[in-house]
């Protein structure tokens, strides 16, 4: 069983039993426990709250940390588990009397520490310990004589209970951050055909049909986007196949270390991000509420409607007044719409925690929600559907977010519209989470033998505004939450005019993402 | 009630005030079946000597707090304590003058008026609960604003004021920042005193069970609390909504145990429960799991 099979439900499972058990919820567990279908044991998972409640538990991580140097630190620190987990059972037994009932067989351990003994003294102990019996230095050095192959016959199993399985992160303590090593750059004289193949290779399965592509790109890809394409996908992976593959296998390679860095983000940040999903959910809650439309309803009791008054002496109808009803003004709809082009890769991980919170928050509120990020490659500009309008609760198919190629706004902001305009929504909402910084490789082209200008700079600019506007005169609301630097906020000011908001300070992201989106709102009722 | 008073350490020149408040406005016959005989009682001396005092000094209270932590169980007290006649409103979004202090309705062929709960509760001098006073808009309590300040009377328009009867109080609770609660407005808000009401300490659970089930196990009630305050801190990480943390839903569950139920079967329908989402469901059965042994029957945890 290796970390991939355990679902996320179960590890937050974990994770709140060992919050639970230690009496505090601000910081990410590290070592969990499961059983061997992947479900979290619970009297494990309690034993590593109740380590963090009993014992400073810096003082442990430093030990964890120095095993961690080791090829098999992995049996170290079940060593080490088996070792202080009956002094943990002994202490909680008498407030928590069911742990008798749900204790499983102790191991045994040769390590032995007691209830008396202060954190100070278990550490020494088990450094002791460590180094008498494994003769471990504690800096990754071992001494000579038990580098013998004696070691490996203690494997992992030999010291876990029977079907238990202990995980901590891999690398947690002194992991390397995943780095990026450089761009790539892919130049191509494939066929459209052929560079569609391409594509569902990297980017995954095409959802729409050819023939509904050429529909799709006579209708979107006009004016500044002429001979320019549109892909669509949700990202399904398609098998890797033909003279792609092992550049393609070293693509895939770094992205899911980049995805995998996305959910390590959120993951680090969890109380502070799940704070910011609550905070901003009840303001757009409050938000809906508040303005909600009332009209007008006939009833039996209420104010007087003297245009009806006459039906109860003549038809007896006692139904002449008028009661106010509100009725829900939760018609809206929400698109996310993310910047994916290379110039977001080192804030790949920020953006995607932005974009969970909110589709997670516009959740909670019921807001049917659809998260599309785009990104432009060899002509074609990409748009990948994480998750559509009433998709089931679960939105973290957003970390998969990966930001590679060009961005091409004008087109994305256009297609984005055309996606929504095929819904019924009485009011819809873009957001646009990018740097505002268009560029694409291919030109903007007036005919075929024309060379064309470049998709950038004032240009680009220009094109992208005039779509913006385009989708607000439809009553889409379009705002921008800016993810670049400084000295493009001019660009996102021309751009999206005034409903556009920079994040200086993540925690303030609910109160001012939230402020923007019920500015929208609030015109919605009026 | 008044014993009561005293054990929780109100002070005796407080507790003759009490007595002549209530012999100085009798009741009428008619709304006697409304003076509250509550069923639990709210222990936190503190709170108590401020509401006693607030209230004689003629003032309204407005009593704020989370979940559970027994707004309306201390309004329902404090009319019982000065036996008064009480008139529950509960708001909700489209609350308005009309549901507040009556409307036009048709009887016998001709519009008349229909009382109101704050209307009759004028009338009568009783004690009114404004429950959830924030789910309302604001615009629609501004006709409250005259009657909740030193004017003290209820404009009907169309019809008539009338004066409050000179013991009536008003006691609002509200629970801030829950989903679909707006902010109070200072205009309202200063018409009343208010009132923080504090998460029920483990020390007063303990003792709200002992009173309630005088022979349940000491050791039984206190690992019911702690579970409680498990509970409550899971909701406070946003791990889990509030819906779990139902103080009802816990006493209940002791019921139930008495009534022939097993611990699990209890907790489940009492509070497990009571998350409808799957996934909330697991995490708040873990914590039970991992705190109460379920297989505990009433011959275990109660005393014979």
């Amino acid at each position: 069983m290796t970390d991939q099979n355990i679902t996320e439900l179960q590890k937050r499972r974990a994770d709140n039993i060992i919050w639970n058990c230690a009496g505090d919820y601000s910081f990410a567990p590290d070592f969990k426990a499961y059983d061997s279908s992947g479900d979290a044991d619970l009297y494990w998972n309690i034993i590593f709250g109740l380590a963090r409640r009993r014992y400073e538990y810096e003082k442990l991580e430093k030990l964890f940390a120095m095993l961690d140097r080791y090829k098999n630190s992995a049996v170290y620190e079940t060593i080490f588990w088996n070792a202080i987990e009956p002094v943990l059972f002994r202490a909680e037994l008498c407030e928590r009397p069911v742990l008798g009932r749900m204790r499983p067989a102790p191991a045994e351990s040769e390590l032995k520490l007691d209830a008396a003994m202060t954190t100070d003294e278990i550490v020494d102990a088990a450094r002791r310990f460590f180094y008498e019996r494994y003769g471990l230095y504690g800096d990754g050095k071992m001494r000579l004589k038990y580098r013998l192959p004696h070691l490996k016959r203690l494997s992992v199993d030999s010291f876990l209970q029977r079907g238990r399985i202990v995980i901590h992160e891999k690398d947690l303590y002194h992991g390397e951050e995943p780095g990026w090593n450089g761009d790539y750059s892919l130049s191509t004289k494939l066929t459209v055909p052929e560079l569609r193949a391409f594509l569902e290779t990297k980017f995954g399965k095409s959802i729409v049909p050819p023939e509904r592509i050429a529909q799709l790109e006579k209708q979107l890809c006009s004016g500044n986007h002429k001979f320019t394409h549109l892909f669509y996908t949700r990202g399904e992976t398609v098998e890797l196949r033909g003279v792609y593959s092992s550049f393609e296998l070293h693509q895939r390679k770094r992205q899911a270390e980049l995805i995998a860095n996305n959910r390590a983000w959120y993951r680090k940040n969890l109380l502070r991000n799940r704070l910011q999903i609550s905070k901003l959910s009840t303001d757009i809650m409050n938000s809906i509420l508040l303005h909600m439309q009332s009209a007008p309803v006939k009833a039996g009791a209420g104010a007087v409607n003297p245009a009806l008054a006459w039906r109860a002496a003549r038809l007896g109808d006692e139904r002449v007044f008028t009661r106010t009803e509100n009725e829900n003004a939760g018609d809206m709809s929400v698109d996310l719409l993310l910047d994916a082009s290379h110039s977001q890769y080192p804030r790949a991980a920020e953006i995607s925690s932005q974009a969970y919170i909110i589709s997670e928050a516009l959740a909670r509120c019921r807001v049917p929600c659809r998260v599309t990020s785009f990104c432009s490659m060899s002509g074609f500009t990409v748009l990948r559907l994480f998750n559509d309008y009433g998709s089931s609760g679960d939105n973290s198919g957003i970390f998969d977010y990966y930001a590679e190629g060009c961005n091409r706004d004008g087109l994305a902001i256009r297609a984005a519209g055309e996606l929504m305009s095929r819904s019924a929504y009485e009011h819809k909402m873009l957001i646009v989470l990018s740097d505002v910084k268009p560029m694409d490789a291919a030109k903007i082209r007036k005919d075929e033998r024309d060379v064309g200008v470049s998709y950038d700079g004032i240009r680009a600019l220009t094109d992208t505004a005039h779509e913006v506007r385009r989708l607000r005169a439809e009553g889409i609301s379009v705002i921008c939450i800016f993810t670049g630097e400084d000295e493009d906020l001019s660009s996102a000011k021309m751009v999206y005019g005034q409903d556009f908001v920079r994040i200086r300070d993540f925690s303030l992201f609910a109160d001012t993402v939230g402020k923007l989106i019920i500015d929208q709102i609030k015109n919605y009722s009026t | 009630m008044l014993d009561f008073l005293r054990q929780e350490g109100i002070e005796e020149n407080l507790i003759e005030r009490i007595e002549q408040y209530r012999s100085e406005y009798p009741v009428a016959e008619g709304d006697r079946i409304r003076i509250p005989s509550p069923k639990f009682r709210y222990y936190g001396g503190e709170l108590w000597k401020l509401a006693i005092t607030a209230i004689l000094s003629g003032e309204n209270l407005l009593l704020v707090g989370p979940k559970a932590t027994g707004k309306n169980v201390f309004a329902e007290n404090l009319s019982a304590v000065f036996g008064r006649p009480e008139w529950d409103v509960s708001f909700y979004l489209n609350t308005d003058a009309a549901s507040l202090i009556g409307t036009d309705t048709f009887k016998n062929g001709e519009v008349s008026f229909r009382k109101g709960p704050v209307y009759a509760c004028a009338e009568a001098g009783g004690f009114g609960v404004l429950d959830e006073i924030n789910m309302a808009k604001n615009e629609s309590l501004a006709v409250l604003h005259a009657t909740l300040d030193f004017r003290r009377i209820v404009e009907v328009p169309g019809y008539s004021r009338i004066r409050l009867a000179p013991a009536t109080r008003f006691i609002a609770t509200m629970n801030y920042g829950y989903a679909g609660t707006r902010e109070l407005n200072e205009a309202l808000a200063s018409r009343f005193m208010v009132i923080n009401m504090p998460v029920i300490s483990d020390a007063n659970l303990e003792k709200l069970l002992a009173q309630q089930y005088p022979s349940l196990k000491a050791e039984y009630a206190s690992q019911l609390t702690v579970l409680f305050g498990e509970i409550r801190r899971k909701c406070e990480s946003s791990e889990i909504s509030t819906k779990a943390l139902d103080l009802r839903g816990l006493l209940a569950a002791v019921t139930l145990v008495y009534n022939g139920l097993s611990m699990q079967q209890a907790l489940n329908i009492a509070i497990i429960n009571k998350s409808f989402d799957a996934f909330e469901r697991t995490l708040v059965e873990d914590i039970v799991s991992t705190r109460i042994d379920g297989k505990l029957t009433k011959e275990e945890i109660f005393l014979s």
